[in-house]
């Protein structure tokens, strides 16, 4: 008696139920300037997704199958499960506007959907650790997403006048079990041409070796805009040559002694010396090539037992600031003007050793996280080998860490 | 006995708990709503009296005791004041005139602040007809700390309080009396005698008749002054022909594809540099300048190569100074709305006519 009196007091949460037939997708946000008083035809960066929407009348959205809410412009790095897992409700400056503070922004924001949306994710497919990406019913769907503003209300509650900014609407067809990334990009900001990039992931169907680790670059910049053409803002070019450099860290050499001090020294690994990697002619690809790259065994991470240190993105240390990890660094070359140095405040290159936890709190260009990407699986620390999605937006590459191996227990 | 006591006591308390399980939704307080209608609102408040007077005057009155909904854009009496209308003068504009600028002041729909899209310049019906355009400042960090941010400015004109809500909508309270948008930016120009030396320029050069166009066109307009300043009085600018000057010594005023207003560059949407130019021509790099915490705006036309300038401090002829057309000059009567554009009036003119002849 007592048992059913704690019962009847108690209340049950219906299980969701399961997405039949499901495809898997990602949405990003790749809108990376913002408007000002001579670009107002553009669209402000913060949007909401809508899959299936239903619009009234006269065509304006009020809600809708899934809705994708508080849709902010990407983080630099975004790993195989959504890092923003609790609620994100103060912004990361990413590559801020330096002549002013990074706005604090205490609404909610959602880096990418699902992100922090509480929905089915994918399985893990081809041992690639998909859970960032959200489970929906496969078959046609309508798409949009609507300018909304950074404000606290939910789509649902915004008003008639702001749910019909509508921004992209189209048609897509999502085949069950497939893997889908959508992202938001200006095609033509100085026209405010807009679209959806979708990318049906190949990684499912590949064979990866376990052996190496993977990079694939893209570029998904729109068309060049007035000011990047004057040299007001960067672009790397239409056109990119990619070179690598893996640099493995001499610890002799570096630790020094008697008149050479403590320094940082490093080594290329053999072949991948300025090696050139990929020439990029082409935006918006549909498909992407995986370069391979070395991967090292586990104890090349590790110097005296110890897990080697990241480098350092606070810019407040001197000794090794690039870190003794093995990093990988590339040079992205604008094709069209090759006597523009990397290296060059106009040039690109970017240093791949950061650390993956505290990456997006900091505002930087010119570096990504470790390729390598070390977890502490309870046992000690294990590297996984990865596949890295470096996108190109005009002067920015984000990169999409997608780890490999998942399913399998290290045996270190 | 005693253990049967306290299995009682046990099971009063899980009967208590039980019910303290379940808990009633809270309910949500009752926001109070205003049940007058706008008109009563207005009439009520000293400070919208001579705008009263003038919706009484037009008929517009009754419109707002009705269903609505309605959002009406009030000036005050000091943005009356300010806008250099006296009670005197509010009498003497003819009743015809009167109804279509107060119609441009009503707007048949209900908007309260959080519902107006977060960028610049969107545009709303009027019941007069054209639109007005409301702007809300993209980035409230922009402001320098301790300065207040005007949350709305509608046509660049401040706004002083929203969400002064009725039964059939709201009032939005303006700090100066909008204009009525001419019917183009050509009209506005030939009906304004300060820019007259300006309109017979741009007619000279054949660039007056297109701003009859569909735009949008932004035109920063020197007033009279700037050009008898430079020596151009009505004889001299007749003489001056497309031959031997440049067309840029005039076209360079007209932006175009643009539409904005002051507030919309000194506040609300600032661009990300403040120094270097905005705009870029095949012939020209146009700065409009407005120092970061600053109200005003300064319009400016520099050479294209106008890094390598800038450079060479010491170097003759320039000694860094890349406008070298002209200096910059201040917009100081900004926000004359058109249909199809808007003109602010600078205090100065950007190119002075010899750093264009055309030298044969």
């Amino acid at each position: 008696m007592l048992f059913g009196l704690v019962l009847a007091g108690c209340k049950k949460y219906a299980l969701a139920p399961l997405v039949q037939d499901p495809a898997y997708i990602r949405v990003f946000n790749n809108l990376t300037s913002t408007i000002d008083a001579l670009h107002n035809q553009q669209a402000t960066p913060f949007l909401t997704f809508l899959m299936d929407p239903k619009t009234d009348a006269s065509g304006v959205p009020s809600d809708a199958g899934i809705i994708g809410d508080y849709l902010g412009t990407r983080q630099l790095f975004s790993l195989s499960y959504p890092i923003n897992e609790a609620n994100s409700s103060t912004g990361n400056g990413t590559l801020g506007n330096f002549t002013h503070p990074a706005t604090v922004n205490l609404t909610p924001v959602n880096y990418e959907y699902p992100g922090n949306a509480h929905v089915q994710v994918a399985p893990v497919i081809n041992g690639l650790d998909l859970s960032a990406w959200a489970q929906v019913p496969s078959g046609r769907h309508r798409i949009m997403f609507v300018v909304r503003p950074q404000s606290n209300p939910g789509f649902k509650d915004l008003s008639e006048t702001q749910r019909s900014s509508i921004l992209v609407d189209t048609t897509v067809n999502f085949e069950k079990g497939e893997v889908y990334t959508l992202e938001v990009v200006s095609r033509d900001l100085d026209n405010n041409k807009y679209g959806v990039y979708i990318r049906q992931e190949q990684f499912t169907h590949q064979a990866f070796d376990p052996g190496k680790l993977y990079v694939g670059f893209i570029n998904l910049s729109g068309k060049a805009t007035s000011d990047m053409l004057h040299g007001l803002k960067k672009y790397m070019g239409d056109k990119i040559n990619i070179t690598g450099t893996y640099n493995i860290f001499n610890d002799a050499a570096s630790a020094g002694g008697g008149q050479n001090g403590p320094g940082a020294n490093y080594d290329p690994y053999p072949g991948y010396n300025n090696t050139v990697l990929t020439t990029l002619t082409t935006k918006m690809d549909a498909t992407i090539d995986y370069q391979p790259l070395p991967f090292l065994s586990q104890d090349a991470f590790f110097y005296q037992g110890l897990p080697r240190i990241y480098a350092d993105i606070t810019g407040h240390v001197f000794v090794n600031p690039l870190g003794t990890l093995p990093y990988f660094n590339f040079q992205l070359f604008n094709a069209d003007d090759p006597m523009l140095d990397p290296f060059s405040s106009q040039g690109f290159f970017i240093n791949c050793g950061e650390d993956p936890s505290i990456f997006n709190s900091y505002v930087t260009s010119n570096s990504t996280p470790q390729l390598n990407l070390m977890v502490n699986t309870g046992k000690g620390f294990h590297v996984y080998s990865t596949l890295n999605i470096m996108e190109i937006v005009y002067d920015r590459v984000y990169l999409m860490q997608i780890q490999r191996g998942f399913n399998e227990v290290p045996n270190n | 006995m005693k253990n049967k006591k306290y299995f009682l006591i046990a099971i009063a308390w899980l009967l208590v708990l039980q019910t303290a399980c379940v808990k009633a939704p809270d309910t949500l307080p009752q926001t109070t709503t205003d049940s007058r209608p706008l008109l009563t609102i207005i009439k009520n408040n000293y400070a919208f009296s001579m705008f009263y007077i003038a919706l009484q005057r037009t008929g517009l009155d009754k419109m707002l005791q009705g269903k609505g909904p309605y959002t009406v854009l009030v000036p005050d009496n000091d943005a009356f004041a300010s806008s250099g209308i006296s009670a005197d003068s509010l009498s003497k504009i003819d009743t015809a005139a009167l109804k279509k600028l107060i119609s441009y002041h009503i707007i048949p729909m209900s908007i309260a602040y959080a519902g107006i899209p977060q960028t610049i310049d969107s545009p709303y019906p009027t019941l007069a007809g054209p639109v007005v355009y409301f702007s809300v400042p993209l980035n409230s960090a922009s402001a320098p700390s301790g300065s207040a941010i005007t949350p709305l400015h509608i046509n660049g004109v401040k706004v002083n309080k929203t969400n002064i809500a009725a039964a059939n909508g709201y009032l939005i309270a303006l700090s100066k009396v909008l204009y009525y948008p001419a019917t183009s930016v050509k009209a506005y120009l030939q009906s304004n005698p300060k820019y007259s030396y300006f309109t017979q320029a741009l007619k000279q050069f054949g660039l007056l008749d297109k701003l009859d166009g569909t735009g949008p066109y932004v035109v920063m307009a020197p007033d009279n002054d700037a050009f008898i300043n430079n020596g151009l009085d009505k004889t001299s600018l007749a003489a001056i022909d497309t031959l031997t000057y440049k067309k840029f010594l005039f076209g360079a005023y007209i932006l175009s594809p643009y539409r904005f207003f002051l507030s919309d560059f000194v506040t609300d949407a600032q661009p990300a540099n403040l120094y270097s130019p905005v705009i870029f021509t095949p012939e020209y790099a146009i700065t409009i300048f407005t120092p970061y915490g600053g109200t005003s705006a300064a319009y400016g036309i520099k050479s294209l190569d106008y890094q390598t300038i800038e450079a060479k401090l010491d170097n003759p002829p320039y000694y860094g100074n890349s406008y070298i057309y002209g200096p910059q000059a201040n917009v100081t009567d900004p926000d004359h709305i058109a249909v199809n554009g808007v003109v602010h009036g600078l205090d100065g003119m950007v190119i002075i006519p010899d750093s264009v002849r055309i030298h044969k």
